[in-house]
């Protein structure tokens, strides 16, 4: 949302926009005249002006270029006149004191400035703005200009841009408790207010418990504060409260925002086969152990590249990929991987700097100083990840792109033994063949001697024996009715439990939309032919070894002209695939095959032999295919971090048979595949060296085109090797040894050509055929598999990690991905703070920029921030835009003090939000004087406490610890509270929502933190009190106010079973009606009604309890709502009447907001 | 005026507060009187020639080629190669991207013309066929978008990724509702899994506040989630519950002077109201027989198209500012002989239905009604003919239908070459479309604008054009 203008759709052809009269500049946004500050954000300068006049020293007053005069000019001016060179008018850049003296302002002489004449003419054709951009210049915004050229038209840099400095706190009269209140005190004096009287001690310890927490006290918390006159009784509840686990999570929540947390992917299919909670669960430790602000940051941004990186420092950097991620078919990969870095761009444009980076996707920034090329430079640090653009798991479970292995202790444990064991076998092995090896030198040297024919015939028997499938495709044979290729899927079955996202809607969708789902030819019911084959066009062509599986070929195509006898020639049309059972092989198995090729042509990219999972279903498996005629081959878990993937540096020739062959040793290295052309190993560039987990295609993830076996031909999303052929497949069940592949080759004459090393490659001939070798083989492959299976079953983390090779960046014309103007190195917003040389041009570069204690924006930033969650509002309004278009600071002193003072405590987070609370500002009264709200409604100046609702995650919170509901338990996968029926359906979604029953109780009553977001269908009750999207990063919350929020709090079964609950704990506590309201009244809002509050209260809880007592099945079906157990032992007319009372206190707004 | 909000109102007059409790006292005080807008927008820009919207979003694209864009030569070269000088190097999907032959695919069944206009309809549109004397065929729209999720998100918000305010809310802020009595905005959805979904994000606020954001009408008990009343709650309990509510609300603000708590009252009103207006405007069962019978069978089913068309109709004349009827299928990459005519089945009618029953009540000339898909087919076959046959991803031009207020009925706008592969006049971006709309409602697209992030946002970007060819 940041970015005006798409990867996707071009910038505006300028044509399109109005021209401006004056300047002859195309005029691309405009304000709306009628657009008043209580929708938009712009402080403005209006507010400056009345100061000035306030102050009532207006003829003295210096005008400020920052505070009074930029936000004038940046308003109005700069899209024309400022630093977006592209759209610069006339030359003139009024942002910059050189330009505007030169041709606009004349400094000390308004009268003879140009800008004033424009601003102020009434000729239509010369005045500025131009009415096209639907902008006039107020008269108080005309003076404010005028006097600021009279004086001088001093330029400076805008404020966020300078570093902040501690500035010598003001001398003051009135209650200081500590420095906080100095500057603030200050200001009020300019203002002519005085601070409101401190708050009592309830609404205190509400107040503070609730911002600091996000919980409500407890009455015995209250109660033990009231009690407590010691001068320290205050601060002590404050440490209490920085130091319970409520604290974290309630920072967490916040975090959330930054994060884009979400546990679904967004996008078209907004799957849930992601793991993220885990990053959660670190985020809420970390903020409760007080992790400093730069170690917190720099471990989400860099903790990979950190030395000897732990797997806590691993995890955090899940914050890069926890945003949005597509999986829908038909997406193009380079676009997606694109967006994802350029998101992160944003993230950290967004979440440290408050800066709107996105604006410079298309052009350069239009206000702050970011050019286009600083905004990919900023990208180009997450460029390099090593993930992909589409990646869609199916049912497959794979994650795409760097993981965290997610395990148990225990199968640590189990890992930790499986590849201790692995790595005994592979020494042991190791020094075997080597001992093997030793021996037969002897022999060897006896055998060279032997006849050609000899040695031949043992090359031919050792390969025979090695030989598990052969294709020569000579001939084609008609497919009897009971031997139809099955699809290998089988229906129903499912992946490990432990890896899937429940509620995934195997069961397909509810019934209501089941009858009405297609049928014919669709998906479900008996196995069909794999991939949609027509069974007309089928034909076998058989195996050339007895018995063996017969390949099945589409439109086949096979005649004379192969490189023995026939051989099948690919169309644009045909495919096929072999036996079933043929070369389904793991990582951990050594094989090989050969074939022979023809190629047409020179292919971009064309597959000779693929045998794994589509790209809608994960993908591992292997696949030889030809890259500009080089041979590429990969075997992958996940694509393209987990693999190993090797490309030939020789080009197969065009239009001449070739003889390909692949060996393998099953050790999942790179360095165990060797790809042979015309007999002779290739010299290959090694892309990928790292596999790890299981490569076999898991036969239930299959989405679209179902796992077959080894295919070629057509083939979904690949383009074929049209006017290619293929000839003589083989499949073998060991690693071929070089003499064996050069026999394969060329046949008898490899003993003579093959002179010059024939005792070597003899030699491992015959290692290769040692009864002992093969029985550590068997030994090997053993221990391989076990570690295998321990490894590859195991949920993951999807983390940050760079690719191999870097990958170099580029500027994009109007933001596509494949528009590359100039290449450009990582680099952080050099304009705004310059980048050391000194430093890694990395992530790690990254941080150490952002927490250089020079950086003038991310410790301002970030206190803004923690101010907001105690005040509601930052002392910096727009927490999201510290820019030339966001809000300035009323008390500009005071935030710099405290971005220092932060920076110089070593960025102590805890410290900070202490003292804020222990301020005396934040301990006054919240109510609003009649003077207050006609001076400073926004509370600017700070003259009164903080005022705000709670937020969406604290109104339930608040209605769940009060009525005792509040499962307290931390961290864990996400929890389902009630969410009404057909929600998720309506969005046409492949999950349901759980119903409560076939949950735990716990799971309707955790912290807000933990409900499940789901990106495209988030949260239904949380979503009306404002709780943030997570397709992109938000710095803050706007707060609204809809009949939908009273809706939530009357009828959501969540708040009634909350209500219900709260009653029956007053019931059992209380028998006097009257301390009944009270004690509810007080749970709800920690305080005692007043009298006019306790007469209505007293009232309609008569009325409430005569109502129910004359119909005692209504009032049991009112008290029934919730998983919550009904108390039995309670009269459930007075339990439904008190059920109504608390509804009612809960429902006033001293009972969901802070005051 | 409730007598509450009544007292509340008339303490803060007395003492005079400050601009915001002024305003909730305003709105308090309009509250008995029929108003013109809640939006920002107090006059408008343009005259309108409409009052509000019914926007059907045909999720997973339509073919045109199949329905209302009738090419015969496509007859004529069944078989034949797309030329490739017609499909030059525009983007495909990647589902298409691969393939080296562009077989072109015949409609599936005959076009016939029809009415006054003679508009060509294939024969799955029976009913369409019928009012085409009523639609503007805009045969044009274009997108750059070549898979789902982008364009649908640019379809509703005019931008590709999630975060924009939809039509809905942007036309929710700018005129807000005649009605106080139901959401300004609503979103209606149907439809099977069949690949593709819609989301929040279509009908949610983006970075407008939420207020603006759609509430989606459901099928089932609580047509507006949380509407109903829980069992054991009857609207006099809720009345009673209220009234004690504003009792101490009353106390709560006389104490802390908060402008909000008020403004929050007002609400409650509004909800108190909703909880009968809502289940009133969702219980079709006063909708005589004949009326019924228009929009076909599935109309009796809820959660249907055909009942989500009634229900627009009916939300429509309690003067709902924006109705967004959303519907899922059409995704028909492959087998799209046997899953086409299912899907024109489900929607044909009832659409038709829908502006035959607005023209019949005098609400066409003020209703802007708006139909069809993020982007159209490819009139090539992705993969080969055969019997699976399937269509992709077609950007470049597909056809929306207009009908209602402003714009020409009986009318076609725009040309496509014979292949429908490429425009060969008068293209219309989406935007243009977003400009047109609001024109329509009386909004000059270039100055309604919100403030995010330190930018002026535009439902139209930094682009958008009114089509005047269509307007009356």
């Amino acid at each position: 949302m940041e970015s005006c203008i798409s990867s996707m759709s071009p910038v505006s052809i300028l044509g399109r926009d109005k021209r401006c009269l004056w300047c002859g500049h195309f005029v691309r946004h405009a304000r709306h005249p009628f657009q008043g500050c209580r929708l938009g954000i712009r402080a403005g300068a209006w507010l400056a002006f009345a100061a000035l006049c306030a102050a009532g020293a207006w003829a003295q007053t210096k005008v400020d270029y920052n505070f009074d005069v930029r936000p004038i000019l940046s308003d109005n001016c700069f899209r024309c006149h400022g630093p977006d060179a592209r759209s610069r008018e006339a030359g003139l850049r009024l942002d910059q004191s050189q330009s505007a003296y030169a041709q606009a302002i004349a400094p000390g002489k308004p009268d003879q400035s140009e800008l004033i004449a424009r601003v102020t003419s009434s000729d239509l054709s010369y005045r500025m703005p131009p009415a096209s951009v639907h902008k006039e210049l107020s008269a108080a915004e005309i003076a404010v200009l005028r006097k600021w050229i009279e004086q001088g038209a001093e330029y400076k840099p805008h404020w966020a841009f300078i570093a902040p400095v501690k500035s010598a706190p003001p001398q003051v009269t009135g209650t200081v408790r500590n420095t906080i209140d100095q500057f603030v005190l200050a200001r009020l004096e300019r203002e002519n207010l005085r601070p409101s009287k401190e708050a009592d001690k309830a609404t205190l310890i509400n107040r503070v418990t609730l911002t600091l927490t996000g919980l409500p006290p407890t009455l015995a918390e209250v109660d033990a504060f009231l009690a407590d006159n010691s001068p320290t009784a205050y601060e002590k509840v404050v440490d209490r409260l920085l130091a319970s686990p409520a604290y974290g999570e309630n920072m967490a929540a916040y975090w959330m925002n930054i994060a884009r947390y979400s546990d679904s992917d967004g996008f078209l299919d907004d799957h849930h086969d992601r793991l993220f909670w885990p990053y959660r669960d670190w985020v809420i430790a970390a903020f409760n152990s007080n992790m400093p602000y730069d170690r917190f940051s720099t471990w989400q941004l860099a903790g990979d590249l950190l030395p000897n990186a732990t797997k806590e420092q691993k995890l955090a950097t899940a914050f890069l990929r926890v945003g949005k991620r597509t999986t829908e078919n038909g997406a193009i990969d380079e676009e997606y991987r694109v967006e994802y870095a350029l998101d992160r761009a944003n993230v950290v444009g967004q979440g440290f700097l408050a800066l709107t980076t996105g604006c410079a996707r298309c052009h350069d920034h239009k206000y702050d100083p970011i050019a286009q090329k600083d905004y990919y430079a900023l990208s180009g640090f997450f460029n390099n990840a090593d993930e992909p653009g589409f990646f869609a798991p199916g049912f497959s479970t794979i994650q795409g792109g760097p993981t965290l292995r997610w395990a148990d202790d225990a199968t640590e444990k189990k890992i930790a033994a499986a590849e201790a064991v692995l790595k005994a076998a592979e020494d042991a092995d190791a020094s075997l063949q080597k001992r093997v090896a030793a021996e037969v030198p002897a022999k060897i040297a006896a055998e060279a001697k032997l006849p050609p024919a000899d040695l031949v015939a043992e090359i031919r028997n050792s390969v025979d024996a090695a030989t598990v499938a052969y294709y020569p495709f000579e001939t084609t044979a008609p497919i009897p009715d009971d031997q139809l290729p099955k699809s290998r899927v089988k229906r129903g079955e499912q992946p490990p439990a432990n890896l899937v996202t429940p509620f995934r809607g195997r069961n397909g969708p509810p019934p209501e939309q089941q009858a009405a789902a297609p049928k014919a030819g669709g998906r479900g019911g008996a196995p069909r032919m794999p991939n949609s084959m027509i069974r007309e066009k089928l034909v076998f062509s058989p195996s050339g070894l007895p018995g063996g599986e017969p390949a099945v070929i589409e439109d086949a195509n096979i005649h004379a002209g192969g490189a023995k006898g026939n051989a099948l020639f690919f169309t644009e049309q045909n495919r096929g695939l072999l036996g079933p059972s043929v070369g389904f092989y793991d990582r951990t198995q050594p094989f090989s095959f050969d074939l022979w090729f023809l190629a047409g042509s020179e292919y971009e990219n064309s597959p000779i032999l693929i045998h794994r999972d589509d790209d809608n279903s994960g993908g591992a498996g292997y696949k030889l295919s030809l890259e500009k005629n080089h041979l590429s081959f990969y075997m992958m878990h996940s694509w393209p971090y987990n693999m190993v993937h090797v490309i030939s540096k020789r080009q197969i020739p065009v239009g001449k048979w070739t003889h390909i062959a692949m060996t393998y040793d099953g050790s999942s290295r790179a360095a165990g595949i060797v790809l042979y052309v015309d007999g002779k190993a290739s010299d290959v560039d090694i892309e990928h060296d790292q596999l790890t987990e299981s490569s076999l295609p898991r036969t239930y993830g299959a989405v679209f085109n179902e796992f077959v076996g080894v295919e070629f031909g057509r083939r979904f999303r690949e383009v074929t090797p049209k006017d290619g052929a293929i000839d003589e497949i083989r499949f073998f069940n060991r690693a071929l040894t070089p003499i064996e592949t050069a026999f394969l080759h060329e046949g008898e004459g490899v003993v003579e050509s093959h002179r010059a090393n024939l005792a070597g490659e003899l030699t491992q001939l015959a290692v290769a055929n040692d009864s002992r070798v093969a029985e550590s083989a068997k030994a090997l492959y053993a221990a391989r598999e076990a570690e295998n299976q321990a490894v590859s079953w195991v949920p993951e983390v999807m983390v940050m990690a760079d690719a191999p090779h870097p990958r170099q960046t580029y500027v994009l014309s109007r933001g596509l991905y494949n528009q590359h103007l100039d290449p450009v190195d990582p680099a952080p917003l050099t304009q705004i703070f310059a980048f050391d040389s000194k430093l890694p041009r990395n992530r790690i570069g990254l941080a150490k920029w952002l927490f250089d204690p020079k950086n003038p924006l991310t410790a301002r930033v970030f206190v803004n921030r923690l101010w907001q969650m105690q005040f509601g509002t930052g002392l910096v309004e727009t927490s999201e835009d510290f820019g030339l278009q966001g809000s300035r600071p009323a008390n500009p002193a005071l935030l710099d003090w405290l971005a220092v003072d932060f920076v110089q405590s070593g960025w102590n987070i805890k410290r900070m939000n202490k003292m804020v609370v222990m301020s005396a500002t934040y301990r006054q009264s919240s109510d609003l004087s009649e003077e207050l709200l006609k001076k400073d409604p926004k509370n600017e100046f700070l003259a009164r406490g903080p005022r705000l609702r709670m937020s969406a995650e604290q109104v339930r919170d608040n209605a769940l610890a009060i009525s005792g509901l509040l499962v307290k338990r931390a961290g864990g996968p996400s929890a389902y509270p009630y969410q009404p029926d057909g929600i998720w359906v309506a969005g046409v979604t492949q999950y349901r929502y759980p119903n409560p029953d076939e949950l735990s109780p716990d799971d309707q009553h955790r912290r807000s933190l933990y409900t499940f977001v789901k990106r495209n269908s988030p949260p239904p009750s949380m979503s009306v009190f404002d709780f943030s999207e997570r397709h992109a990063t938000i710095a803050r919350r706007l707060t609204s106010n809809t009949p939908l929020q009273a809706l939530v709090l009357l009828d959501d079964p969540q708040y009634l079973e909350a209500y219900r609950v709260l009653a029956t704990n007053v019931l059992k506590a209380k028998t006097d009606r009257d301390d009944e309201i009270r004690l509810v009244f007080r749970l709800a809002t920690r305080r005692l009604p007043t009298d006019a509050e306790m007469e209505a209260l007293r009232l309609y809880y008569e009325a409430q309890a005569a109502e129910f007592a004359a119909d005692r099945k209504k009032a049991a079906a009112l008290v029934k709502v919730g998983v919550t157990p009904v108390d039995d032992g309670l009269d459930v007319a007075e339990l439904a009447a008190l059920t109504n009372v608390t509804a009612a206190v809960m429902n006033t707004p001293d009972a969901y907001s802070i005051h | 005026m409730h007598p509450l909000e009544t007292l509340l109102a008339r303490r803060l007059f007395l003492k005079g507060s400050c601009s915001l409790a002024a305003l909730a006292l305003a709105e308090l005080a309009r509250a008995d009187v029929t108003i013109r807008s809640y939006g920002v927008l107090k006059n408008p820009d343009f005259a309108p020639q409409a009052k509000r919207v019914i926007r059907i979003h045909q999720i997973g694209a339509v073919s045109q080629v199949d329905t209302f864009e009738y090419k015969p030569l496509l007859e004529k070269m069944h078989g034949e190669e797309l030329p490739p000088s017609v499909r030059g190097n525009g983007r495909l999907s990647t589902m298409s991207a691969a393939q080296v032959s562009f077989p072109l695919v015949k409609p599936m069944r005959p076009f016939a013309r029809h009415g006054q206009s003679g508009a060509w309809v294939s024969e799955l549109f029976p009913y369409t066929a019928k009012i085409v004397d009523d639609l503007c065929f805009v045969r044009t729209v274009r997108t750059d978008h070549v898979n789902h999720d982008p364009a649908a998100k640019f379809m509703h918000t005019g931008f590709q990724l999630a975060g924009r305010p939809p039509e809905g809310a942007w036309v929710n802020y700018a005129i807000g509702s005649e009605n106080q009595n139901l959401p300004a905005f609503v979103a209606l959805t149907s439809g099977t899994f069949s690949g593709v979904s819609h989301d929040a994000s279509n009908w949610g606020s983006g970075f407008l506040p939420s207020q603006y954001q759609g509430v989606p009408f459901r099928s089932g008990k609580d047509p507006v989630l949380y509407v109903s009343n829980p069992n054991g709650v009857d609207m006099k309990d809720r009345r009673a519950m209220l009234d004690a509510v504003a009792k101490i609300v009353d106390a709560q603000h006389e104490v802390s002077n908060d402008p909000e708590i008020p403004a929050k009252i007002s609400q409650y009103e509004m909800a108190y109201r909703m909880m009968t207006s809502v289940p009133e405007v969702a219980d079709i069962s006063n909708e005589p027989e004949s009326v019924l019978d228009m929009y076909g069978p599935n109309v009796r089913k809820p959660g249907t198209f055909a009942r989500n068309c009634l229900l627009a109709r009916r939300l429509a004349e309690r003067d709902v500012r924006f109705i967004s009827v959303m519907h899922v299928g059409w995704d028909h990459h492959t087998n799209i002989l046997q899953r086409h005519p299912p899907d024109c089945l489900d929607v044909d009618q009832p659409s038709a239905a829908l502006v035959m029953d607005l023209k019949q009540r005098g609400m066409l000339k003020d209703t802007l009604v708006m139909w069809g898909s993020e982007f159209g087919r490819t009139s090539f076959a992705q993969g080969k003919i055969d019997i699976n046959v399937g269509r992709d991803h077609h950007g470049n031009n597909f056809v929306w239908w207009l009908a209602g207020g402003g714009v020409k009925a009986g009318s076609s706008y725009g040309e496509t070459d014979d292949f429908s592969y490429n425009t060969v006049k008068d293209p219309v971006e989406i935007h243009d479309m977003h400009a047109t709309m609001l024109r329509i409602l009386g909004i000059d697209h270039e100055k309604l604008t919100y403030r995010s992030q330190g930018r002026d946002f535009r439902l139209t970007d930094v682009a958008g054009k009114v089509v005047t060819g269509i307007l009356t």
